[in-house]
């Protein structure tokens, strides 16, 4: 018997879903509005406050530039991870991730000092609160980019993650791409316009 | 583009085996029907609370003199504001979107259900928190109806304050994080043949909502984590700092105008999708629905441009010219709507009603606003009769719609005419008495926001109309409420016929209620109406 008119041929393998690699994108966009807001306000006290940094701040360009720097070496051990999985190397792509997660905690780590030798704090002035929230979400962004890939780390050492399937370093390497943009632009804004 | 349709269709395709979601108990569930039931659950009982608050502040407002909530006000009139402008309308859309546009798109579940489910929680929670600050004592002052932010104390905020920003913060977040749920559902999980151009328009349009709610949502959080700080560690930012006030104002408005926006694109959607499944053929013009709903959303977007209201607004120019361009794309779908409705053979139901009656309450605010433009207003109550009216009102309405539409799909059966048609009476009765009582206070002059005030000409009369339509409304809401519960805790065992109506798009393929896993077997998709592809090829396959 035959079936004139199926429109689908039966045989067609399962188009990929992409779906975490989609909602990456839009978190990234949304992301993007909420440093956008933070940045703005930054930006609208610059021009209504005071000229930045305040007299009785002294911005030490040296722990920021670190900062920057630190996140910035991470995009070569997190595409090294991932051409890595890409092409079966499960052993190089774990030592990308390794180097990749360190950087993160180093970057959470540099941050969290840097923020007590600055000298001022959400207390004590405008700038204070609006740098203090700007590295507030700056930093949760990064932990949430060394969650996603410590898991991938973990996923990959139990063969989860491989040629047949690296959506998952994928996405990861997405999001730290954008804490990278994310903290070229604070450092921009905070560290080197002054 | 144009589609026709095609000559015959094929039969259903068989659905490709997915894991069906865990239905478990309502706390581990990851079904999205039941995930956005809750949702509805939720937004039904912040109604009930803001709309208690609401009918309470109109008593007060009845008749010169009159003392019903003592020195509370202020502060009950902060809770109304907040919980009907963020805890009921935008939630309720993101329920129901939850729950249909998975089987409108033949999907057999949502894109993230555990998302789903930890924004439903997160939602209660902050919702819950918003409440519980208003009861416990008044927050400083705090309110989304101002454009001031709140100075905060030296020393810190009081604890209630700060609940208040944390739990309004949690509720943003939860709205981005069911909003990036959907927009992925929708992007990645159509059924195959199922393109954008074919989408029905309630997914078309919450697709699009999710999108501006993307971009949008995330300013406010960031606002209110500005505020939050400021809050906690002794007011810096927005306490005798020059620059500090225009930063909440923007903050609050790039959120606030698109949102006013956004609880009605939804409903456009129902009205477009309950206008063709009620006519029995699809939308004259599904291009010209499809371009007034993007139109509606990118205005939306495009409303960024302040008011005069906001200090150093960026494009103050385009502002008047944007919000009175959204006219357009809504007239357009209107229009399509009724252009089908006129060439069909429209069936009576009550969910026609309901959109009718957001269609009216639309076009009596429009008159308003134009009879204010001619004859100016003096009294800022016309303000709270434009917002119940046009920003409340309508949205309501079509939420309305979408449920009775929908009934069969969420509760497994229709919900009863009759009840449904006294229901709609009350509401829509009620919107419209208390929006004319309103407008009617504003242009004899009368403020907003104050417990007492002295009435001036006809005040008293107006007053009595407005509580009168606030009492209504309520038992509207109550009517609606008492029938959606009935039906959810009937929860029938007999399934009823899957396409009562004679429905055009996906999700009628499928029982009533939908079982777990969403479909047996999907229809396939030719053409935006696939039902009525499919009823084609069988009659003709039957030569009936």
């Amino acid at each position: 018997m035959s079936s004139p008119l199926l429109a689908l041929p039966s045989a067609e393998a399962e188009r990929p879903r992409l779906l975490v690699r989609t909602g990456v994108l839009l978190a990234i966009s949304s992301a993007t509005m909420l440093f956008g807001g933070l940045l703005a306000a930054y930006l609208h006290l610059r021009r209504t406050v005071a000229p930045w940094p305040p007299e009785e701040v002294a911005i030490d360009q040296y722990f920021g530039n670190m900062a920057a720097l630190t996140m910035l070496l991470g995009v070569v051990p997190v595409e090294w991870a991932c051409h890595a999985l890409r092409r079966g190397l499960t052993r190089q792509a774990m030592s990308g991730l390794a180097v990749a997660i360190g950087l993160g905690v180093a970057f959470l780590n540099l941050v969290s000092y840097s923020a007590g030798q600055v000298g001022f704090d959400a207390a004590s002035h405008p700038y204070g609160l609006v740098v203090t929230a700007l590295v507030m979400v700056l930093s949760v962004c990064v932990a949430v980019a060394v969650a996603m890939l410590t898991l991938t780390l973990v996923r990959a050492a139990g063969r989860q993650q491989g040629p047949a399937d690296t959506e998952q370093a994928r996405v990861a390497a997405c999001w730290w791409h954008f804490t990278v943009v994310a903290t070229a632009a604070v450092w921009y804004a905070v560290v080197v316009l002054q | 583009m144009t589609e026709t349709r095609p000559a015959a269709a094929g039969p259903p395709n068989e659905v490709a085996p997915s894991p069906a979601p865990s239905r478990g108990t309502l706390l581990s569930t990851s079904d999205h029907k039941r995930l956005g039931l809750a949702f509805l659950a939720g937004a039904l009982a912040f109604l009930v609370v803001g709309g208690v608050v609401g009918v309470v502040l109109r008593a007060e407002l009845a008749a010169e003199g009159v003392d019903v909530v003592g020195g509370n006000y202020r502060r009950l009139f902060g809770m109304h504001a907040t919980v009907t402008a963020l805890l009921v309308i935008a939630p309720a859309w993101v329920g129901l979107a939850t729950h249909v546009v998975p089987l409108q798109i033949g999907a057999g579940r949502i894109a993230f259900p555990r998302l789903t489910a930890f924004a439903l929680w997160t939602y209660l929670l902050g919702g819950g928190m918003a409440v519980v600050a208003y009861i416990a004592e008044p927050p400083a002052g705090f309110g989304f109806t101002s454009a001031d932010p709140t100075a905060a104390v030296p020393g810190g905020a009081s604890e209630v304050t700060a609940l208040l920003i944390a739990g309004v913060a949690l509720v943003a977040a939860a709205m981005i994080l069911a909003a990036l749920s959907l927009a992925v559902t929708v992007l990645r999980l159509r059924a195959p043949g199922l393109t954008l151009a074919r989408l029905p328009m309630f997914s078309w349009a919450s697709l699009l909502t999710a999108v501006v709610t993307l971009l949008a949502t995330p300013v406010f959080l960031a606002g209110l984590v500005l505020f939050y700080l400021d809050q906690r560690f002794g007011g810096t930012l927005f306490a005798g700092n020059p620059g500090g006030p225009a930063i909440w104002q923007h903050t609050v408005w790039l959120y606030g105008r698109p949102e006013i926006y956004l609880l009605l694109l939804p409903g456009l959607g129902v009205a477009c999708d309950v206008a063709a499944t009620h006519a029995g053929r699809p939308l004259v013009s599904q291009e010209a629905a499809r371009a007034g709903l993007t139109g509606f959303a990118l205005l939306s977007l495009g409303a960024w441009a302040a008011g005069q209201g906001v200090a150093d607004a960026l494009v103050l120019p385009t502002y008047s010219v944007l919000t009175a361009l959204v006219a357009l794309p809504t007239g357009l779908v209107l229009l399509v709507c009724l252009a089908t409705l006129a060439t069909g053979r429209p069936r009576p139901h009550p969910s026609l009603l309901f959109a009718g009656g957001a269609v009216l309450l639309l076009g009596f605010g429009a008159l308003q606003a134009v009879v204010a433009g001619a004859v100016g207003v003096d009294g800022a109550a016309w303000t709270t009769g434009h917002v119940h009216t046009v920003a409340f009102g309508p949205p309501l309405l079509l939420l309305a719609a979408g449920v009775y539409h929908w009934a069969p799909k969420l509760f497994g059966d229709q919900l009863p005419d009759g009840a449904g048609r006294a229901a709609f009476l009350a509401l829509f009765g009620g919107l419209l008495l208390s929006g004319l009582g309103s407008y009617l206070l504003g242009y004899d002059g009368a403020p907003a926001r104050l417990a007492d005030f002295p009435f001036t000409g006809n005040g008293s009369t107006y007053g009595g109309l407005a509580a009168l339509g606030a009492l209504l409304t309520a038992a509207g809401v109550l009517a609606v409420g008492a029938q959606v519960v009935r039906a959810a805790a009937a929860k029938s065992t007999v399934a009823s016929a899957p396409d009562p109506y004679g429905g055009l798009t996906l999700e009628w393929a499928t029982a009533s209620p939908p079982p777990p896993h969403g479909f047996d077997a999907v229809p396939e998709v030719r053409s935006a109406a696939p039902l009525a592809d499919l009823r084609q090829a069988e009659a003709e396959a039957t030569g009936v």
